[in-house]
């Protein structure tokens, strides 16, 4: 748990320093006020330095129960990571089946992959709530929800 | 008797059958929201913001006020029942919601808890009613010095009220400011992070919130397999009714609680969450019998519940009247508010009071409809959940899309959605607090053009901040806030340590 931890931290730590570079190459102060780029480059360097701090101390620190777990079980990776990849699946079909349809596929499939339902459970349970779905977004608040585009 | 006039006019905009339905509507949702693990106040009203878009502003209003009470009411249900709570200020619940529930008082345990949600939220009602106009007056003198400061003050308290927490919540508010601070700056042109046409306008923060919650929770339940097992709910009023004995018993640790939760509330960025804590600790050591704290005592049942409530109207005090949200659940109404085209601050009152006193009204409808529902309706919450919660995680995946494609109708949010749902669920993981993060992202641009607006008016001079008395004081209230926090942080350490030995 403890790497991972630090994988997380280490990651913001990245994004600081962009917000830094970003903050440096427009002007910092301007005539008797800030400039643009004094928030970016203040904030990057808070952000980095307690980045910093919490990296630390994990050193530091000594491990406690919850830092020597592991950070995933395999199954719940393996659930996961099943879940993530037909989520973006569904979600890279939007520009051909619109977006109510690809979702709809989307939940078939977690259900019945991850949460083992029968294949009837799964499509009774997210063809009715996707027609839900679209009843209040299309019908009642007339979001314009990309339809099938082949 | 200006204010029971003003209220009296949001009461004649509010009484309309489409508005009481939808208050109703907004309750119910809240409140089976606010039930379910994980998802509290904020990712009720920013499940239904989308919704809104088409409203007339007073009924948008209602319906989110409405929610947000409703997940206050809805937190106790999972709390009580499975030992769960819906969202955090809901843990002090458990403490003695649950034993009670072992003790085959459960329904007496949600009737309980109703009763003193509802007189929580009437306190902190009365105190919004009489005292929001008051505090409007004294706070229509504050310039951009003072605000800047009361920005610094809401950000520094999230971060310095979160106990062993701290370096974590400092870590959440510097990288929400970060990303509040994305796209165009007005006054000088500058875009900052100008890698897509959509970052100009800055990351939208409903997106972030959805992400965070909705779809960080989402994957965090599928990593687990979280299921919930209600078992056959009870459809006997009677079991949900507590005696005379019993309500006499609760009068004074929910009318403390009421107080604990109204004052807690007010403070920006200190929440529902920090209210019940204190409501609890404070029962018990008021308490004759303080053994029975954690074994199913009424008193440490009545307390919690009602400060949870009281905090609602108490954080939307300076929401109104100083534009500063007190809690995650405000920061997305002030998004709201500011969405709908008004100005949160000391001119709200005096711009848009007929919308400020219908939203209050629908308030206290909304805490009537929540008492009555939440009696009545406990059976069919539980069904509705149990339904719900065996289907849960994709349905909500969904909605957060759908929701997050409404914002702007591209698929740009999505994919900020999903973004932060994967930051969402390793904060989750690895016990970062979220509030600080949504509170800045959401000051981030406030707070940048206060600053940049007290040192145009000092010509350049960082000064001005000392000089002038309000904002003098404000900065003390931090320093000392800031000192005592981190003294009473080394000495529970120090405490837990000589525990430990």
């Amino acid at each position: 748990m403890k790497n991972a931890e630090r994988i997380f931290i280490l990651a913001i730590m990245i994004f600081s320093f962009a917000v830094i570079f970003e903050g440096s190459i427009i002007p910092v102060f301007s005539q008797h006020t800030i400039g643009p780029g004094f928030l970016p480059v203040v904030v990057g360097g808070a952000l980095a330095v307690t980045c910093s701090a919490l990296l630390i101390f994990s050193y530091i620190k000594q491990d406690t129960e919850q830092d020597k777990k592991k950070f995933i079980s395999k199954e719940g990776q393996s659930r996961l990571l099943i879940f993530i990849v037909i989520l973006m699946g569904a979600l890279l079909l939007n520009g051909i089946l619109g977006l109510i349809i690809p979702l709809t596929i989307f939940m078939i499939l977690s259900y019945k992959m991850i949460e083992n339902y029968t294949w009837w459970n799964s499509i009774k349970v997210a063809v009715v709530s996707n027609m839900i779905f679209y009843y209040i977004f299309k019908v009642w608040l007339g979001v314009p929800l990309p339809g099938i585009n082949f | 008797m200006e204010a029971l006039d003003n209220l009296s006019i949001g009461f004649v905009e509010v009484m309309t059958f489409y508005n009481i339905m939808i208050i109703f509507m907004g309750s119910i949702f809240g409140t089976i929201v606010g039930a379910l693990p994980g998802l509290g106040p904020s990712a009720g009203i920013a499940l239904l913001l989308p919704l809104t878009f088409g409203m007339p502003v007073t009924t948008a209003l209602c319906l989110l006020v409405g929610s947000y009470m409703g997940t206050m009411y809805g937190g106790r249900i999972t709390a009580i029942l499975i030992n769960t709570p819906g969202d955090a200020p809901a843990i002090m619940t458990c403490q003695d919601g649950y034993p009670m529930m072992t003790q085959g008082k459960g329904g007496l345990a949600l009737g309980i808890s109703a009763i003193s949600s509802f007189v929580g939220g009437a306190f902190g009602l009365i105190i919004l009613v009489f005292g929001a106009p008051i505090i409007s007056k004294i706070s229509i003198n504050f310039g951009p010095p003072e605000y800047f400061m009361l920005m610094i003050l809401g950000l520094s308290t999230i971060t310095l009220l979160a106990g062993d927490k701290m370096l974590k919540a400092a870590l959440m508010t510097f990288f929400g400011f970060a990303i509040g601070i994305v796209g165009s700056d007005y006054v000088s042109g500058y875009v900052r992070f100008n890698y897509h046409p959509e970052l100009i306008e800055g990351i939208d923060f409903v997106a972030i919130i959805i992400g965070l919650y909705g779809i960080g929770e989402v994957l965090f339940n599928i990593e687990k397999l979280i299921h919930l097992d209600l078992g056959k709910p009870s459809f006997k009023i009677r079991e949900f009714i507590p005696s005379l004995k019993e309500l006499k018993q609760i009068t004074m640790p929910t009318l403390r609680g009421s107080v604990i939760g109204t004052m807690i509330g007010i403070l920006p960025g200190a929440g529902g969450t920090i209210a019940t804590f204190l409501a609890y600790t404070s029962e018990k050591k008021a308490s004759k019998t303080p053994k029975r704290f954690g074994n199913g005592a009424i008193e440490g049942l009545a307390a919690p519940e009602a400060a949870n409530n009281a905090s609602v109207p108490g954080a939307l005090i300076p929401l109104i009247t100083l534009g500063i949200p007190g809690s995650g659940g405000t920061a997305i109404l002030l998004g709201a508010l500011i969405m709908y085209g008004l100005r949160p601050g000391p001119l709200l009152m005096v711009e848009s009071g007929t919308i400020v006193w219908t939203m209050i009204a629908g308030l206290i409808l909304a805490n009537v409809i929540l008492l009555i529902s939440n009696i009545m309706l406990i059976p069919i919450f539980i069904n509705i959940i149990k339904l719900v919660q065996k289907y849960l995680s994709p349905i909500v995946a969904s909605l957060c899309l759908l929701g997050a494609y409404s914002l702007n109708y591209g698929m740009f949010n999505i994919w900020v959605v999903m973004i932060f749902g994967v930051i969402g669920y390793g904060m989750k993981k690895f016990k970062y607090p979220a509030g600080p993060l949504i509170l800045s992202v959401v000051l981030a641009p406030l707070t940048e053009n206060y600053f940049r607006q007290s040192l145009m008016l000092a010509q350049g001079k960082f000064s001005i901040f000392l000089l002038r008395p309000i904002s003098l004081g404000i900065l003390i209230v931090i320093l000392v806030i800031a000192v005592l926090s981190i003294v009473n942080n080394y000495r529970n350490k120090a405490k837990k340590r000589v525990m430990a030995n």
